[in-house]
């Protein structure tokens, strides 16, 4: 099993500066030598690049991937494997994370002509006011790559594009840390506890369903995923990255992969207050009923397989996934496995409606992390990062909507992260 | 009601399910060509014709009506 020195180093200050380099807890970022990093890539024509503080009023627009600066300074393979490193074991040796700094790309990824669903989906994100509970990287300072597209490139190219670019630039800022002095050192191993506790799974649904939404575990794409088992310590070396550009409120950018909540709290608990037996990655919104029926009774299985007596799910996305997670708990509870679901709820403006597309008798133990249809108003930022307007209602062909002004979203999946997938900070729902 | 997912129609309350295609198109199916795309809605049609004029002690779901 995978063992992994990850060494943490708190930046407190970003600046930019003529080199890229730590000294103490400031990072000096050199634009210069980031921009020809990811100009490298012929599919950008040029980019921007801004720094957003912790306390700043900014609304950043068409965010595109959010991403923690990592890289390996120890043992085999590098980080990203399979997109940005060879595909070779991950999650042993030692990591190095840059905390309380991100890197967000962006920019308005052309759509080519396409409408609906498979194209990048615009959005925005507040640094401050009611906008910035809702997300997790308020506190943070932020590095805005917006990014120009070149022509000739299809979708396939600008996606990879965009995912690489991020990835690029958050190795080559933690490699800053290499001779550093960590704020913290963790050895995180799920070794066999000294006396047995319950053993825990968690079914981690991500969206993997075409172009721009799409994820991808060591690189590969997991539109045909087959529900398969993944050792928490692969994802915090980023095996796992984003489902899919765009910022849909719904959608998982690669950062929230690296710091999933569940898994941070399911390693703080291993070997004391249970037995964190790994995680289940599967996918949903599968159109075929069979499918969906496939990939629940492959997590049961599987959980059932690893002596699971709990299993924790999150979804992927929105909709019709929630019956993947809903069959595949049907089928942890009637193999006497008890699960818990976190969710999202579509629960209309009010929050009186129906909260899930479907549900099942045995999802008794539910958490919500709130209701994305809640219509949000949001003020005036000091400036916008981007463009001033987005494209909204993709299925049409686009239009524009203005965000440099008091913006009210009359469902938040225009809001970057607004659907809390995986339980970031203190949304949820109170039944009344 | 014609639906690709079965038991979330039942759910709903729908006496009489007929199992659809596919979500994004329940009552036919694009990767056919235009005859065999035809027959597999008159199938669907007829079936649920047939659904509909059957006299039921509980709810069912009419499965193999597209196959």
């Amino acid at each position: 099993m995978a063992k992994l020195e990850l060494r943490t180093f708190d930046i407190e200050s970003v600046s930019f500066g003529d080199r890229t380099a730590l000294t103490g807890r400031t990072l000096m970022a050199s634009k210069e030598e980031l921009r020809s990093l990811v100009l490298a890539d012929p599919a950008f024509s040029a980019v921007d690049i801004q720094l957003v503080r912790p306390g700043d009023s900014a609304r950043i627009t068409q965010i595109t991937d959010v991403v923690e600066p990592r890289a390996k300074s120890g043992g085999t393979g590098g980080v990203f494997p399979g997109l940005l490193s060879p595909v070779e074991p991950a999650g042993g040796g030692r990591t190095d994370r840059l905390r309380g700094v991100a890197v967000v790309t962006s920019g308005e990824v052309p759509w080519l002509g396409s409408k609906g669903l498979f194209v990048a989906h615009d959005s925005v994100l507040d640094t401050a006011g009611p906008g910035a509970d809702l997300h997790p990287y308020a506190g943070l300072h932020l590095l805005v790559f917006r990014f120009s597209f070149a022509d000739g490139v299809d979708h396939d190219g600008l996606e990879r594009a965009v995912l690489l670019a991020g990835e690029k630039v958050a190795r080559t800022l933690a490699l800053t840390a290499h001779d550093a002095e960590p704020s913290l050192v963790e050895t995180r191993e799920l070794a066999p506890p000294a006396t047995p506790l319950p053993r825990v799974v968690y079914a981690y649904q991500v969206q993997s369903q075409g172009v721009f939404m799409r994820s991808r575990l060591h690189g590969r794409i997991l539109d045909e995923l087959v529900p398969t088992l993944v050792h928490p310590n692969e994802l915090a070396d980023g095996a796992l990255t984003s489902g899919g550009l765009g910022g849909h409120g719904a959608k998982m950018h690669t950062w929230m992969h690296q710091n999933n909540p569940l898994i941070e709290g399911l390693i703080a608990g291993h070997g004391t207050r249970w037995d964190f037996a790994g995680v289940i990655l599967h996918r949903g919104h599968f159109y075929l009923y069979e499918d969906k029926q496939r990939v629940a009774l492959r997590i049961a299985e599987t959980a059932s397989l690893l002596g699971a007596s709990g299993a924790i799910f999150t979804l992927g996305g929105a909709g019709n996934n929630t019956t993947e997670a809903m069959l595949a708990i049907q089928e942890c509870e009637r193999r006497g496995i008890k699960t818990v679901l976190l969710t999202w709820e579509h629960a209309g403006p009010d929050g009186s409606d129906y909260p899930l597309p479907f549900g099942v008798a045995e999802a008794v133990a539910i958490v919500s992390t709130g209701n994305l249809d809640e219509p949000l108003d949001l003020p005036a930022m000091g400036h916008v990062v981007g463009d001033p307007a987005i494209r909204v209602r993709p299925e049409i062909g686009g239009v524009a909507f203005p965000v440099d002004g008091p913006i009210r979203l009359e469902r938040r999946t225009l809001y970057a992260g607004a659907a809390n997938p995986l339980g970031f900070g203190r949304t949820g729902s109170v039944e009344t | 009601m014609i639906s690709a997912l079965g038991p979330v129609a039942s759910e709903l309350g729908a006496n009489r399910v007929v199992r659809g295609v596919k979500i994004p198109h329940p009552c036919g199916d694009p990767s056919l060509d235009a005859a065999g795309d035809h027959d597999l809605r008159v199938r669907l049609v007829r079936g649920s014709l047939k659904a509909i004029s059957t006299t039921l002690e509980q709810a069912a779901i009419f499965d193999g009506v597209a196959a």
